[in-house]
Formats: C-alpha cells, sequence, structure tokens
C-alpha cells in the first residue's frame, strides 16, 4: 500500500519532464513570435490574399512544432521558412488544380454567371480592411514596393526578403531556400539591380 | 546594394512598419495560431517510433514462438494432400466455377431429393 509520504513525493517525480516540457514550449514560443508577422507579411506577398496567408502561416506553425521542435534551436528559421515555402507552393498547387476543375465543369455545364460576381464580392471586405497591406497602399512608396517586390522572380524575392529583410546569412537563406549559397548571391544581386531600377525614383526622397 | 544603402533601408523600414502594424484581428488570429501550435508539444504521435515498442515487439516475439510450437501456426500448405500440380489446378477449377459454387450451396437441397427418391422409382421427383 502507498503511504502518503510516498504519494506526497510523485509529484517532485512527475514535475521534472514538465519542466523541460515547459522550457521547451517557451523557446518555442520566442521563436514563433519573432517569425510568425514577417512569415506573414512574406506570404501576403506572395498570395496577395490575407486569409489565405494566415491559414498558411498557421499550418506551417503547426507542422514545424510537429516536426522540427527536437531539432537544434540554430536549424529553427531555415527549417520554419523551407516549410513555409513548401506550404505556399502547395497552396498554389491546390488553386491551380481547383482551377481546373472549375474552369472544366463550367465549360461543361454552362456555369454560373453570378460567380464571378460573388468572388469580387467576397474580396471587397477584405480590400477594405485596415491590414498593413492596405495602409501601405495609402503610402506611394509602400505601393511601389509592393508592385516591385510582386513583380520580383520568386526566386528573387525570396533571396531578397530572407536575405536583406529577414537578416539571414547567405547559408541560411541557402538552407531555407533548398539551392546553393552561389545561387543566393544570384538571385540576391539580380533581385537589388531589378528593385533599384523600379524603385530608384524613390531613392532621393 | 550595400548594408548602408538608402534605398534598401527604407524597404527594410517599410517591411518592418508593415509586420509590426498589424491590426488587432489579425494580430489576435496569429496569436491563436501559435497557441495551437505550442499545444502540440509533447505529444507523440501514435505511430512515432519509442519505448513502448520495445514490450510490444517483446510479445508478439514470444506469442509467436508459443504459437508456431504448439502447432497452432502449422503451415498451410501440409493440411493440402500433395498429389500434384494436376489435381491442385483441378481443385481450382472446381472452386472457380460458379455452378460448382451453386451447388455447394444448395447440397443440403440435393441430398433431401436424394433422400426422397426411392432407389427403385427412376422417375423424377420432381417432375
Amino acid at each position: 500500500m502507498m503511504t502518503s509520504s510516498r504519494l506526497m513525493q510523485m509529484p517532485t517525480v512527475l514535475a521534472e519532464p514538465s519542466t523541460g516540457t515547459e522550457q521547451l514550449r517557451q523557446r518555442v514560443d520566442r521563436f514563433l513570435r519573432s517569425v510568425e508577422r514577417k512569415a506573414l507579411v512574406m506570404t501576403q506577398l506572395r498570395t496577395s490574399d490575407p486569409e489565405a496567408a494566415l491559414d498558411i502561416v498557421q499550418d506551417v506553425m503547426l507542422a514545424f512544432v510537429r516536426r522540427y521542435q527536437n531539432k537544434p534551436e540554430e536549424q529553427w528559421p531555415p527549417l520554419f521558412y523551407t516549410a513555409l515555402r513548401n506550404r505556399i507552393t502547395d497552396w498554389y498547387r491546390r488553386r491551380a488544380s481547383r482551377g481546373r476543375w472549375l474552369g472544366a465543369l463550367t465549360s461543361r455545364f454552362g456555369g454560373d454567371t453570378d460567380s464571378p460576381q460573388e468572388d469580387l464580392i467576397q474580396q471587397a471586405p477584405a480590400a477594405a480592411n485596415a491590414d498593413p497591406a492596405h495602409r501601405l497602399a495609402d503610402d506611394q512608396f509602400g505601393t511601389a514596393l509592393n508592385g516591385a517586390l510582386q513583380s520580383l522572380p520568386e526566386r528573387q524575392r525570396e533571396a531578397f526578403l530572407l536575405r536583406s529583410w529577414q537578416g539571414f546569412s547567405t547559408a541560411e537563406t541557402a538552407a531555407a531556400m533548398g539551392c546553393s549559397e552561389g545561387s543566393v548571391k544570384t538571385h540576391l544581386s539580380r533581385a537589388t539591380k531589378a528593385l533599384r531600377e523600379q524603385l530608384g525614383a524613390y531613392n532621393d526622397d | 546594394m550595400t548594408d548602408t544603402d538608402p534605398l534598401e533601408q527604407r524597404i527594410i523600414d517599410q517591411l518592418d512598419r508593415r509586420a509590426t502594424d498589424l491590426d488587432g484581428a489579425t494580430a489576435s488570429r496569429l496569436n491563436q495560431a501559435r497557441q495551437a501550435a505550442l499545444q502540440q508539444l509533447g505529444r507523440r504521435r501514435w505511430y512515432q517510433p519509442g519505448w513502448w515498442m520495445v514490450p510490444a515487439a517483446s510479445g508478439l516475439a514470444v506469442a509467436t514462438v508459443l504459437a508456431v510450437s504448439l502447432g497452432v501456426l502449422k503451415p498451410a500448405v501440409d493440411v493440402l494432400p500433395n498429389d500434384g500440380l494436376e489435381t491442385r489446378l483441378a481443385e481450382f477449377e472446381l472452386l472457380a466455377d460458379d455452378a460448382e459454387l451453386a451447388l455447394l450451396d444448395e447440397l443440403d437441397f440435393f441430398l433431401w431429393v436424394e433422400g426422397q427418391m426411392d432407389p427403385s422409382d427412376q422417375s423424377d421427383p420432381l417432375g
């Protein structure tokens, strides 16, 4: 029979692993806080869809915790952005696939002329939201920056955002992008050149 | 662009502002998403390898050895008569034949019919 003194010891024994979990929880929480907002902005730039961007970032946070919580902490930033890039690619594939099916069904059954209008109506409230993208649109430079970044080829934009904005090293950027450091340098060089050409008029403001 | 390039700095400032000036609803959703992700911490997926596999594998091994030694898992080939490939093929044809399977289904009926027949009477009992 278990004595009361042994019963008193049990919480102490059980508390040890939970302390480790709590420390891990704090580290993961701190890391996710540090990346979530920039990840959202990057995803908004890619998708131009604030709702989809939020869903994607949420999925990536879940996937990151499930898969990479036991990885060394210094690997977390590139792993997180690798997961983000893969999830965005997946979102594009699904959207393209859905578009093909909808296109096929529309051509097969004649289509619904109300649908495009409904889509526009659905998009209208999002455009009216005071989200950062639209507050930036009030700023002329912000608008021009949006256009310039979105006109960049994907790899160039990714290299610029990770290397110049996020402050990743060339090696970390290469790990996140799944390419060589030489490729990162090339993409970054082309991105900065294109941005300078498109935004050069704002250089002296 | 260098680190001190004013245009690059302006771009970075704009992007930073966009990230920090999230509206309340978006920030709240991000917070909820982060909390949901943190709930996953320490959860082990049911198929994830771990120490639980050791007793499970040991138990399975012991059960298999016992079953084999007691003859429960005697190889099925020993049950079949060893009378050649042609016989096996014929049995397979019989089993694969739908008509023969129907006969097996109604075996009780045909046995009853046979029992009703008088050996001296050659007429059809159903006729």
